[in-house]
């Protein structure tokens, strides 16, 4: 270990340029991960917040939240399946919750009036006091239809503040901010929570059957009150999300239980995000390994004589690979940390509007990856001390 | 330590024996016979001299005598240890051990200080560094001033001399040195086998020095031709040159 320390330190500019080949790598890696890793955040922190082990839809929905449909009948039926009654179902019954999504433009409402260019928002409709809810970190949570508590991104990102009235798609449902809870994002937008049933639910199959319904209860129906007056076939929610995953359920015909990773990676463009990025982070951090390995192959090689040398007068050859790895060591760690280090600096300089988190759990295994496969590379290299002929020392 | 024989009085031990040591080289269809079958015995304390003309097997013989590389046939036996049984692993501990290795071209490590080189034999053999026998020889090599400098700040001759502070500070059984002094003036060249002499007498290490230069072979106790791989002793008595 010593004798590699001082090695480096005697041969700096030999070294730097491998140690510079690492930083670069470890600093792209890095930033591409953290960039990677924000980018799937922003699809699915809202439905990781929900901690749920499935989730229940309608068949024809290909596993998408936004397409998919549940009617009353199918709800009751769920619902009873598992509970006594409706009521307790409704109020106590945490295990399986309703869930309605709407993706539409939300703009601030200033004196009475929505203005500005709006942002993309989802609305997420769920029940009073709902778990879906993740945790606040600012105001209080709504009390009523009229009150919305929005992902702290919303504040973050788009300026809107606590007490504001947005005004949501084109029907213009109109809420008052109360509260901000952690970020929560679907489909890489801010989510806005407010009570089942105080938006319209945009269903093809909901406006074709129950189209006299909607436009009779509209927008100021409350879910829960005017929901006797329901037929089966109202659409009450998009899916019902299922915590406990021993829960037994009988599914209605027409309804498709999906486990929650198959869920989100169902979500649209996901799957095609986290594989790009995987490919391209696993190529990247693989083809720079072997450069690394190659320059140190090449520098042992420069080194035969003096390995001769050491080997001739009695040196052992696990002496000299040992001396080698700890280079590799040495070198690949000091980069890996400056990489890391510019990295950490480059994430804290970039605008809020970039979806880029840390993740210390894949830092971590880029971290581990590099440093194990340069080392991997020095093996090949130690190895090669083993044919280097201590005769080569006379030469 | 392992051979530090410092009473010349005594018997000397045999510290290389050569018993019908030969070595071929395989060259395509035909072989080199490099070495012919050779037996000598060399002691403690004598410097021996090895002189022949180019390719008559000089260095052959020295990497042999070393366990640099394994004779073809015939056993060698280094500080009492016939080696041609043993392990690459073997081997080297055995040179380690008893061997101190002089070479033409630079056998110091780049990027060690002097002082450092000697270090790196101790902290490796898993001893303390004897500080006061690295002085006293730098002092005797008149390189003392150069302890903290690296290879490359060294003259020619500062880094022979250095090349053999290193080799003489493990107290080797004996010394190889494979023309030290063919980069170096006549006054240094002589410096140089002075030094060899002195180690030879005062620490018994046996010196085996090949070598073009006549001037040197006066201060040697026994000089070996080769010619064609045929080794014949010559006869050059130290004591009696200096008497
Ligand atoms: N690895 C080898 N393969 C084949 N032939 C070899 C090898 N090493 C040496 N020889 C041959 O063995 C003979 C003796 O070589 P050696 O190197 O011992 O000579 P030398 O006396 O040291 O010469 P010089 O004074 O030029 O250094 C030469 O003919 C040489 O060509
Ligand atoms: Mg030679």
């Amino acid at each position: 270990m010593q004798l590699a320390w001082k090695e480096i330190r005697h041969s700096k500019g030999r070294y730097a340029l491998i140690m510079a080949v690492i930083i670069l790598v470890g600093y792209l890696s890095f930033f591409l991960t953290a960039l990677s890793y924000g980018l799937a955040q922003a699809n699915r922190t809202s439905v990781d917040a929900w901690d749920a082990s499935r989730i229940l839809l309608s068949d024809d929905a290909n596993g998408n939240l936004v397409s998919s449909s549940v009617t009353k009948g199918e709800e009751s039926a769920i619902l009873g399946s598992s509970a006594d009654s409706e009521d307790s179902a409704a109020s106590g019954d945490k295990a399986i919750e309703p869930v309605s999504v709407l993706q539409a433009v939300t703009k601030i409402k200033k004196a009475g009036k929505a203005s500005g260019e709006g942002f993309n928002t989802v609305l997420l409709g769920v029940r009073s006091s709902s778990t879906l809810v993740p945790e606040l970190v600012s105001g209080r949570a709504a009390d009523n239809d009229k009150e919305a508590v929005a992902s702290e991104s919303l504040s973050t990102k788009d300026g809107v503040q606590l007490g504001q009235h947005v005004s949501v798609g084109r029907a213009g449902y109109t809420y008052t901010i109360v509260g901000f809870t952690r970020t929560a994002e679907y489909n890489t937008e801010p989510v806005i929570y407010v009570r089942n049933g105080t938006f319209t639910l945009p269903s093809a199959y909901a406006s074709m059957t129950s189209a006299s319904e909607a436009s009779s209860n509209g927008q100021q129906q409350s879910g829960q009150s005017a929901s006797a007056a329901d037929s089966d076939q109202t659409v009450v929610a998009s899916g019902l999300v299922v915590r406990d995953a021993s829960k037994k359920i009988s599914l209605p015909d027409g309804m498709v239980s999906l486990d929650i990773d198959a869920f989100i990676n169902n979500i649209p463009g996901y799957q095609a995000q986290v594989l790009t990025f995987s490919l391209m982070i696993g190529f990247l951090v693989g083809v720079s390994a072997l450069v690394v390995g190659i320059f140190i192959y090449i520098l042992t090689m420069h080194k035969r004589h003096l390995f001769g040398v050491l080997k001739a007068q009695g040196y052992s050859n696990a002496f000299i690979s040992r001396s080698i790895l700890a280079q590799t060591l040495i070198l690949s760690v000091l980069g890996t940390l400056i990489g890391l280090l510019l990295a950490l600096l480059t994430i804290a300089v970039m605008p809020v509007t970039v979806p880029i988190t840390v993740s210390p759990y894949w830092f971590a295994i880029i971290s581990g990856v590099l440093v194990l496969f340069s080392l991997i590379g020095a093996a090949f290299s130690a190895r090669a001390v083993s044919s280097i002929d201590a005769i080569e020392a006379l030469s | 330590m392992t051979s530090a024989n410092t009473n010349n009085t005594q018997t000397p031990k045999a510290v290389l024996e050569f018993n019908e040591v030969y070595k071929d080289y395989p060259d395509g269809d035909t072989t080199v016979h490099a070495l012919a079958p050779t037996t000598c015995t060399i002691h403690s304390g004598e410097f021996v001299a090895v002189v022949g003309p180019s390719g008559s097997g000089k260095s052959t013989l020295l990497t042999i005598m070393g366990g640099l590389q394994k004779p073809s046939g015939g056993s060698v036996s280094l500080d009492g240890r016939e080696y041609s049984h043993m392990s690459g692993k073997e081997l080297a501990r055995l040179r380690f051990d008893t061997v101190g290795f002089v070479l033409q071209s630079s056998n110091l490590v780049p990027f060690l200080t002097l002082e450092e080189q000697l270090r790196l034999r101790s902290s490796y053999a898993h001893q303390s560094f004897d500080a006061r026998r690295a002085t006293s020889l730098m002092q005797d090599l008149d390189i003392e001033k150069l302890r903290r400098k690296y290879p490359d700040e060294l003259s020619g001759g500062e880094k022979q001399r250095a090349a053999i502070c290193v080799a003489l500070f493990g107290r080797p059984a004996v010394i190889l040195a494979d023309e030290p002094t063919a980069s170096l003036d006549t006054s240094r060249a002589m410096g140089v086998a002075d030094i060899f002499s002195r180690a030879s007498r005062r620490e018994g290490t046996a010196v085996v020095m090949v070598t073009h230069d006549e001037r040197l072979l006066e201060e040697c106790d026994r000089v070996l031709t080769i010619q064609d791989g045929h080794l014949e002793e010559s006869t050059a008595e130290r004591a009696s040159q200096h008497a």
